[in-house]
């Protein structure tokens, strides 16, 4: 009995004296989960708030918080969102806009593609606190000098390409992943309007450009005979973290791991073969900390994303896990770390991925296009390279 | 006992008073539940359902008194609750949604991105800094739309019904327009979703060529095949089984009823990697028969006899329970006479074992059709990113979807991009066609003329 007086008096107390509580969703793991939790501990030692991380995983984010949100469920914020599926949830209603709790100084700190991948409809949706892209990652056991140029690309790749060992590997069929050939040939997903924003009727990624772009991911396996059939992200990285891989295209958040396995490993973009419009340049995407319309302790979350975000944070977070910062103070105190400059010289060549919700309708396109291109060595690209933009243009009229 | 009252108007009566019970139930839990509120602040809303039911019993009892016919109807309506809260409701629901344009778009949530700063002129008039039908992103005018008013964590839904050059009025005053709580008021405007006719139908029709078609022409193949293998194997293993001069047969039985015992969501998902083309186990044994990399899961028709072989590998011990089950019904008498008269064990067989078997394998063949017709784990499961492309075919539809995993991804994979509507209306045609296969496995066998036979 008189335990159950105890619990209960102290109960009782402890939900006054608790500053309240908010709930975090994060797709985070490893290190960098590990420091999300240290920082909502110091936030609490801070502010005496407290903060309640859930796992979320990645794919699954938008749809849990968009049917969730109106009805209580949702998180108070998530940490961390990219810039492509934020225009959906705003006009879902689900996104807090932060302008009225962000100050000019803040915005100033910060690269400015950041930001403009975070304002949607004029507002700003999200705190950017870090930048990615995919980049070309190399093992210094097997590669000590890194490629000058796509010849010794090839011939580096193809040494390695033996059976056992593999000289170049990356998620063949996944559309983020190959971008940045598409970019090479001078393919674009949406055009532009006078005033800067997506136009999405004007679709890149058809025509010529979009058939070159297939023709050379094809040849990366058939001509080239580097990337085999039934490659994707799980084989490509776990050859990489056993050594048997040379050189992998991936991004930051794959550092981590590289790093836990005692690897040493050094970043460039990759080498763009000659022949070709432009340099190669890959999706650029920006992932921010997000709150929600809904929350009930809106000025509780939004300190926390604040909290979360600092120059200091992001310097810590980039020495967790291995994402590039947006913070241009973070990225000078950055400034001699070779692997940041690896991706930051990738990301200056990439182009922000659209945040408008119709990108929603470019994933599952871009990817069929792939798998078709690649099913067979004589596939006709310049067919799948138009079915595909009737695709996106019927995906988004389906959609109105 | 007391009498029921005869007829279809007696039935009428029955459902009309018990409606009325369940009803009234329903009112006093209401009040019951505001009644406790006013002390409990915070109630969850669940306990709804308990004030609600705590309603319900005396209720009955006064109804029982009035209509004393009705407690013969008391044991049916527990079932018929629940049957309208998680059968009717979700199949009505999806009907109406079918013809919608509800999505991750059209949500009926306010659109954030026309989120705007106002105040009160009147408790029912807001101000606008610029222009309001610019700011909500209107269109040409606002008449009409629906706004989200809030302040803090009050907010109310309104319908403009005027507009000014810098000022809108609403159809009432939202309920917080006149307290003095301090904070900035926004308004933004609902994207709401509306009734579109026939619109989801005919645009799955005007993409049936590759997408309706060849998803549901695999999906009758796939059933049909995956029904035929697994009983073919079944009956055969069942058969062999069955024969007590085997020695171990009971090791035998256990060994291979494992791919049954195991959870399929665990399986599917190890035939994925088992199956993978450079790196499974399965091309690596076949690799050294000499037979090189078979492009299992990433050419169709490869993937599709990769589908239908693991289901075979899932769904054969069901079958060869069924057999056995079956043959242990065949008196050995039947056995014994056939040998005295000189049959000879293949005789014996398709005479007694076969027409004997069949008589119980028709509804096990049928219900095993049903559940692979929608065997949405495994399509799901064993090629999560989708199957090879179809040439000009739909993001959601891949070679391999059946109609149940194409309506899933076009409502909650991002390739679909949240279309609820359109997910509710492929459903709705999943409806029909299973319908139409009910009502000729039903005509085929005879199951409703049980009491002719």
């Amino acid at each position: 009995m008189r335990k159950v007086l105890f619990t209960l008096f102290f109960a009782l107390f402890g939900s006054v004296f608790a500053q309240g509580t908010i709930t975090v969703w994060t797709h985070f793991g490893g290190p960098e989960l590990q420091w999300l939790q240290d920082s909502a501990q110091s936030f609490q030692k801070a502010t005496g708030t407290t903060v309640n991380i859930v796992t979320v995983p990645f794919g699954d984010i938008k749809q849990k918080f968009i049917l969730g949100a109106p009805q209580g469920k949702g998180p108070d914020l998530v940490v961390t969102l990219p810039q492509d599926q934020m225009g959906e949830m705003a006009v879902a209603g689900v996104l807090e806009p932060l302008d009225k709790y962000v100050t000019e100084n803040y915005i100033s700190g910060l690269e400015p593609v950041s930001v403009d991948a975070f304002t949607y409809g004029g507002k700003l949706f999200g705190m950017p606190m870090s930048a990615e892209s995919v980049a070309l990652i190399y093992n210094k056991k097997l590669v000590p000098q890194p490629p000058k140029n796509w010849d010794e690309f090839l011939a580096i790749a193809k040494k390695y390409t033996t059976g056992d060992t593999f000289g170049f590997l990356y998620n063949e069929t996944d559309a983020y992943f190959n971008y940045g050939f598409y970019r090479m040939e001078g393919a674009y997903v949406f055009g532009k309007n006078a005033d800067g924003s997506a136009n999405t009727s004007d679709i890149g990624m058809g025509g010529a450009a979009g058939a070159k772009a297939l023709d050379f991911i094809k040849a990366l396996r058939y001509t080239y005979g580097l990337v085999p059939d039934g490659v994707d992200y799980g084989v490509a990285d776990g050859a990489f973290k056993d050594g048997a891989l040379a050189m992998i295209l991936n991004g930051p958040w794959a550092l981590g791991d590289y790093k836990k396995a005692n690897l040493d490993f050094g970043v460039m973009p990759f080498p763009t073969p000659p022949g070709t419009k432009q340099p190669w340049g890959p999706f650029v995407g920006v992932q921010g900390v997000v709150v929600n319309a809904y929350s009930k302790d809106k000025v509780a979350a939004v300190n926390f994303a604040k909290f979360l975000v600092t120059p200091e944070s992001q310097v810590s977070f980039n020495q967790a896990g291995g994402r590039i910062p947006v913070s241009t103070s973070a990225l000078a105190q950055l400034s001699s770390d070779p692997v940041v400059k690896g991706f930051s010289e990738a990301i200056a060549l990439g182009t922000p991925m659209p945040n408008v919700p119709a990108m929603g309708k470019v994933w599952g396109p871009m990817a069929d296009a792939l798998k078709l291109a690649e099913a067979k060595k004589d596939s006709d690209t310049t067919q799948i390279a138009n079915d595909f933009v009737t695709q996106i243009q019927k995906g988004i009229a389906g959609s109105q | 006992m007391h009498r029921h009252p005869p007829g279809f108007r007696g039935l009428l009566l029955a459902l009309a008073t018990l409606t009325a019970a369940v009803g009234l139930a329903v009112v006093v839990g209401v009040l019951l539940f505001w009644l406790v509120r006013v002390w409990v602040h915070d109630l969850p809303n669940y306990l709804l359902l308990l004030t609600t039911g705590l309603a319900l019993l005396p209720m009955l009892v006064l109804f029982r008194r009035r209509f004393p016919f009705l407690s013969d109807w008391y044991y049916l309506l527990p079932a018929t609750l629940f049957l309208l809260a998680f059968t009717v409701y979700p199949i009505v629901l999806t009907m109406a949604l079918a013809f919608t344009n509800f999505s991750g778009k059209n949500y009926g949530r306010p659109d954030r991105a026309t989120e705007t700063a106002v105040t009160f002129v009147a408790p029912d008039t807001l101000r606008f800094p610029s222009d309001p039908a610019r700011a909500l992103q209107c269109g040409d005018s606002c008449v009409g739309a629906q706004l989200e008013v809030y302040r803090g964590n009050d907010r109310a839904r309104q319908t403009v019904t005027g507009e000014g050059s810098t000022t809108l009025t609403l159809n009432r005053a939202p309920a917080f327009a006149t307290s003095t709580q301090a904070g900035q008021l926004y308004v933004a405007r609902i994207s709401n979703y509306h009734f579109i006719g026939f619109r989801n139908f005919t645009f799955i029709l005007s993409n049936a060529a590759t997408s309706l078609w060849p998803v549901f022409r695999w999906n009758v193949v796939f059933a049909a095949g995956s029904v035929l293998l697994t009983a073919l194997m079944g009956l055969i293993l069942g058969v062999v089984l069955n024969d007590a001069k085997l020695r171990l047969r009971n090791f035998y039985r256990t060994a291979l009823i494992i791919s049954w015992a195991l959870p399929n969501i665990i399986t599917i998902q190890m035939w994925n990697a088992l199956l993978n083309q450079q790196f499974g186990a399965v091309n690596r044994l076949l690799g050294l028969l000499g037979i090189y990399s078979i492009p299992w899961l990433t050419q169709t028709d490869w993937a599709k006899l990769g589908i239908i072989l693991v289901n075979l590998w899932l769904g054969f011990p069901f079958m060869m329970t069924a057999t056995l089950g079956a043959l242990s019904t065949i008196p050995n008498e039947l056995y014994e006479s056939a040998q005295i008269d000189g049959a000879s064990p293949w005789q014996a067989f398709r005479g007694i074992t076969l027409p004997l078997v069949r008589t119980a394998f028709t509804p096990v063949l049928l219900t095993s059709f049903a559940f692979n017709f929608n065997n949405f784990n495994l399509i799901y499961l064993l090629l999560p990113q989708g199957g090879p492309a179809i040439p000009g075919g739909m993001a959601t539809a891949n070679s391999t979807d059946i109609l149940i995993s194409w309506a899933y991804k076009t409502a909650f994979r991002s390739e679909g991009g949240s279309a609820y509507g359109l997910g509710s209306a492929i459903a709705l045609i999943i409806f029909v066609v299973t319908v139409g296969i009910s009502l000729i496995n039903f005509n085929l066998t005879g199951a409703f003329k049980e009491e002719a036979r």
